[in-house]
Parts: structure tokens; C-alpha cells; sequence
């Protein structure tokens, strides 16, 4: 298997956000969990949380995550299941490890 | 025209911006407060459109930044009510993703700016901050001179708002009534309305209503022929006729005699005067700017002023509020004052330091701009070590320190929670506005800045009367609380 490359926040040049990166970055694979368990039960809340998913990675400086975050959304709106979306999701568990990948060690949570 | 400016953040001394982010997500929202207090922005967060138009309702924001999509509710529909209650505030509106109806939409209800979260949250606030024209510090080394117009110094709204009425005035020839206590520029004013017309190569003149006897001014404001009184040795143009095209700056006009106060009137109907003992007509284009720091509605009413002339002076109002009512400009001007004095005598003193800034800001200037010029230039000769001292500045104020000491927390004390901070900080600054004010909501509003419905609502919940405050003598009352004898302290 592959060695990961870290996936680095835009913000990480910018000074005192370490702890809000780490806070985000650790809450994200329940927030994938969330947004899979959603996709069988309820599409409009997964798009909801997609949705949402979508802004904060942006936000926080992930544009290659908020990007995949929002073809996943469209996908769900278009109706289309977590099997349908098996690949796009795979992509974003790896996105995940990867940001988590790149947290500074020194810091820690 | 120099582009408005608000400069802030920590090593100003300026008050920040304040920005409201609304965004159900309170991660981001989080990360948002980060940056943008990081930039020397002040922020708030709200997590749902009808908490946002809670602190709407509470407090002023420069601008807000507004997600589009918070839960089960739009966004965009909180647009109306942030506009119909701070209409000076910009929207900027974010989505998680790019979408030219939303966007159209969002400007259509009247939002400036439109972001989307993929572009990082740091680039948001840079742009956000150019939509607010705001600079941050590193920018401070523009020099405080070029942030004014036509001699007017400040990034407060107040002074912006009279900075652009200048602006949209001078090109006119109506008559500009300018009003302001003592020490707060209308000449100032006078001469940027002037400079800034086409009379501008044409003589200015300003004279003192109120300094010259009654028969004296007449004489020097019509002129006089040969022979028409006792030391009337030869025909002497008056300034009316010497600025025929130019600026006339009637100064001090609540000072006027009433019998003058006829003939004024009659020069600014027909436009032509008649000497004093003459009988011909002299054909004048002059415009004429009226100051005061008369209340001339009220002078009116008390017989003491013409309403016929009032309503004639007045066509174009410029109202210069006083320098205790825009306390974030004292960091420029005493950034210019500084460098004015340094220059004259040639002394390198600094930038006064936080503690002395705050005492700067919290005092009252009754003499306004004036006032802190010669402050500062009293500062500036008395230095000794290159800093600016309280002693050096208040010099001769005696044990009445002129500041209100209870600005300045003793770091010893137990700090109070900042909800009972802020609550003690309104209900004082309250107190004050309306012993200023003399009760009076409408004049408490103007002083602060804030809109009436705003400080009634203040006024409700910190469960105060304005009635109580009627009757306390105004600006009098303001002096003795100023000196230090205000026990409305929390």
C-alpha cells in the first residue's frame, strides 16, 4: 500500500489556528460516519450535512475535501446511494487520513 | 478625494470593526471569530437567522457575513429585517458552494458582497475587509494627513459623513449653515466648501459676527461711503463686495444683531448690497456660509434669531459633531498633531502608549479639536524623555484630573464578568448621554451615533427613563460628571 502524503490546511501558515485545524480535522471521520449512516436512512439530511461539510473544509483551508464533499452532495440529490457513491466516499475517508496525516505532531490535542 | 479609511487594531488604539458572522456551523463559525479577531476585527457569532437579528437588534455591525443555507432557514430571508434595522451595514453573503441565482438573489435583496466557503476562510476575511474599506496596521504607516479631506481628519462615520457632505456641497452655490460647538472645525469646513467649488481661485473671507460692535459690522460687511458717519473719511468697500465671487464665512451668525439679521436677509434675496450711506445698489455673487454653535431653531423661538433668515441660511446643513461624540478619530489626530508638533520643534516624541491613549479617548474635550491640538502641543514642549505623560498633558488641570479614571480598571481588582462589564460600560455611557442631553433622546442618539429605535431599546433594557434625566442642566452636568464627581458609576 501506498504511503499517504499529508494533506495540509491553506490556514496552517497562520498563527493560533492550530487548535481550531486539529478540533476540525479530529471531528472528521464522525462526520463521515454521519453523513454514511445518513445516506441510508435519510438523503435530505446527508445532503444537509454534505452541505454543511462542504462550507467548513472550505472554510477551514481543504478545498480538495470541500470539493469532493460537494460532488458527493450532488450525487446524493441526484439520488444516487452510498453504493452508487462507493468510490467518491472511499476518496474522502482517504482525504480524511490524510489531513489528519498533516497535523502538526508537536501539538498535541 | 481620499479614499474613507477606517484604520484599526491593536496598535492604533482604534476601535475595531464589528462584524457579525451567521453560520450554523459552529465550527466554522468559530474559526471565522479566529480570523477575524486575529485581523483586529470585532466578532460575533449567531447560529440562526433569528439570533442574528437578536444581536442585530442590539448592537451595530459594520458588516455581517450571512450563510446562505442555515439549517431548516434561508439566510437570505433575515436579509430584509438586518437592512431595515442597520441600513449602513454590509451583507456579505456565503454559501458553501458557487451559485449565480443565489447570488443574484442575494444582491437583488440587497447584499454587497457574495463568498463561497471553498475559498478559505482567510481569504473571505481579506476581501471582506476591503468590501468594509477597512486596512489593517501595516498599513498605518499612510500618513494620518492623507485620510482627510479638505483639512478634516478621522475615520469615525460622523466625520466620514461630514467629509462627503463637503464634498456633494461645494460644487453649489446654496448657502451652507454649519453648526458645531467651539473648537470642532467650521472653518474648516467653510474653507473645504470653498476650495473645493469653483470660486476656489476667488477670495474667502470669514468674520466674526459676534466679535465686532453692531454698528462696526454692518459697515464691514456693506461697506460705507465717504461722509456716512463720523470717521467715514473715505468709501471703503465692505467684504461682502471684496468676495463678490468668492466664500463669505459669516462665523458666530446667532451672534448677529436682529437689525442686522433684516438686512442680511435682504442681501441674500436680492443679491446686491448698499453701502452704509449709500443709495446705489452694488450687484454681489458672493456665497455666503453661515456657523454657529447656536441652537438657531431655538435662538428662533426665543425671538432672538429670524426664521425668514434661519430657513434662508440654512438650504444646506453641515452639523460637526463634537470630538467626545466620535472618540475613534483622537488616535489620528493625535498622530498628526504629533507629527505637527514634532516638526515645529523639531522633537522626536512617540505615540502615546495604551494607558495614555485611553485617558486621551475617555476625556470630554469640551473644547474639542482645538483643545487636544493644544494639548498635545503642550505635550509635545513639556516632554522629556520623548513620551507623552497625563502630568504633561493636563497640565494645570490641577487635582481635577480631567479623565475619568474609572476607565482605567486597577489591574489588582477582582475583574467582573464581562456581561456585568459591558452592562456597568452602557449604563454609565448612558447616564452620561442623557445628562448631556439634558434627557433628550433624539440629541443622545445623534451624540453616540446610534439610531433613536437603538437607544430606546438600550434605555428599555437597562430599564431607564430619559424624563429622569430632563432638567439636569445639559452640558453642565456633563462638566460635573466629567470632573470626576459622577456616582452613577456601577
Amino acid at each position: 500500500m501506498a504511503e499517504l502524503i499529508p494533506l495540509l490546511s491553506e490556514l496552517r501558515s497562520v498563527q493560533d489556528f492550530d487548535s481550531l485545524l486539529r478540533s476540525f480535522v479530529t471531528s472528521l471521520p464522525l462526520k463521515v460516519a454521519a453523513i454514511r449512516d445518513a445516506m441510508s436512512s435519510s438523503p435530505e439530511v446527508a445532503a444537509s450535512l454534505l452541505h454543511k461539510l462542504q462550507g467548513s473544509a472550505g472554510g477551514y483551508g481543504y478545498p480538495t475535501i470541500s470539493h469532493v464533499v460537494g460532488e458527493l452532495e450532488k450525487g446524493v440529490k441526484d439520488g444516487k446511494s452510498a453504493i452508487d457513491l462507493h468510490d467518491g466516499l472511499s476518496t474522502l475517508d482517504e482525504l480524511v487520513r490524510r489531513a489528519q496525516l498533516g497535523l502538526d505532531p508537536a501539538i498535541d490535542a | 478625494m481620499a479614499r474613507p479609511i477606517k484604520m484599526f487594531g491593536p496598535m492604533t488604539g482604534l476601535t475595531a470593526a464589528r462584524v457579525l458572522i451567521v453560520d450554523d456551523d459552529e465550527d466554522l463559525s468559530a474559526l471565522f471569530v479566529r480570523v477575524m479577531e486575529s485581523r483586529g476585527i470585532e466578532a460575533r457569532a449567531a447560529h440562526t437567522a433569528k439570533s442574528a437579528c437578536e444581536w442585530i437588534s442590539r448592537e451595530p455591525f459594520d458588516g455581517v457575513l450571512l450563510d446562505v443555507s442555515l439549517g431548516d432557514d434561508n439566510g437570505l430571508n433575515a436579509m430584509e429585517f438586518l437592512i431595515a434595522e442597520q441600513p449602513q451595514c454590509k451583507i456579505m453573503v456565503l454559501t458553501a458552494h458557487s451559485s449565480v441565482a443565489t447570488a443574484v438573489e442575494a444582491m437583488r435583496r440587497g447584499a454587497t458582497g457574495f463568498f463561497t466557503k471553498d475559498k478559505g476562510c482567510d481569504k473571505i476575511v481579506d476581501e471582506l475587509m476591503q468590501l468594509l474599506n477597512l486596512t489593517t496596521v501595516s498599513d498605518k504607516a499612510l500618513s494620518a494627513s492623507s485620510l482627510g479631506n479638505h483639512g478634516m481628519l478621522g475615520v469615525s462615520p460622523a466625520i466620514r459623513q461630514v467629509i462627503s457632505s463637503i464634498d456633494r456641497m461645494a460644487a453649489v452655490d446654496s448657502t451652507v449653515l454649519i453648526t458645531g460647538e467651539s473648537g470642532t472645525g467650521k472653518e474648516l469646513v467653510a474653507r473645504g466648501l470653498h476650495s473645493g467649488s469653483g470660486r476656489k481661485e476667488q477670495p474667502f473671507a470669514a468674520v466674526n459676527c459676534g466679535a465686532i460692535p453692531e454698528n462696526l459690522l454692518e459697515s464691514e460687511l456693506f461697506g460705507h461711503r465717504r461722509g456716512s458717519f463720523t470717521d467715514a473719511k473715505f468709501d471703503r468697500k465692505g467684504i461682502f463686495e471684496m468676495c463678490a465671487d468668492g466664500t463669505l464665512l459669516l462665523d458666530e451668525i446667532g451672534d448677529m444683531p436682529l437689525p442686522l439679521q433684516v438686512k442680511l436677509l435682504r442681501v441674500l434675496q436680492d443679491r446686491e448690497i448698499r453701502p452704509v450711506g449709500g443709495n446705489e445698489a452694488i450687484k454681489v455673487a458672493t456665497r455666503v456660509i453661515a456657523a454657529t454653535h447656536r441652537n438657531l431653531e431655538e435662538e428662533a423661538r426665543a425671538g432672538r434669531f429670524r426664521w425668514d433668515l434661519y430657513y434662508r441660511l440654512s438650504v444646506l446643513h453641515v452639523d460637526i459633531p463634537p470630538l467626545r461624540g466620535r472618540r475613534d478619530d483622537i488616535p489620528v489626530l493625535v498622530e498628526h498633531f504629533l507629527k505637527t508638533f514634532n516638526e515645529r520643534f523639531d522633537r522626536k516624541v512617540q505615540f502615546p502608549r495604551p494607558e495614555i491613549m485611553a485617558r486621551l479617548q475617555a476625556y470630554h474635550w469640551p473644547g474639542n479639536v482645538r483643545e487636544l491640538q493644544n494639548t498635545l502641543e503642550r505635550g509635545v514642549v513639556l516632554s522629556k524623555d520623548g513620551e507623552l505623560s497625563i502630568e504633561d498633558l493636563f497640565v494645570g488641570h490641577g487635582k481635577t484630573m480631567p479623565v475619568r479614571n474609572e476607565q482605567v480598571p486597577d489591574a489588582n481588582a477582582t475583574p467582573m464578568s464581562y456581561h456585568g462589564a459591558k452592562e456597568g460600560f452602557e449604563r454609565q455611557y448612558v447616564t452620561q448621554l442623557l445628562r448631556y442631553s439634558n434627557g433628550n433622546v433624539s440629541e443622545a442618539a445623534r451624540i453616540s451615533g446610534q439610531c433613536r429605535p437603538q437607544l430606546y431599546r438600550i434605555l428599555n433594557r437597562l430599564g431607564m427613563n430619559p424624563d429622569e434625566f430632563k432638567g439636569h442642566g445639559g452640558s453642565d452636568a456633563h462638566h460635573v460628571s466629567r470632573m470626576g464627581t459622577d456616582s452613577h458609576a456601577p
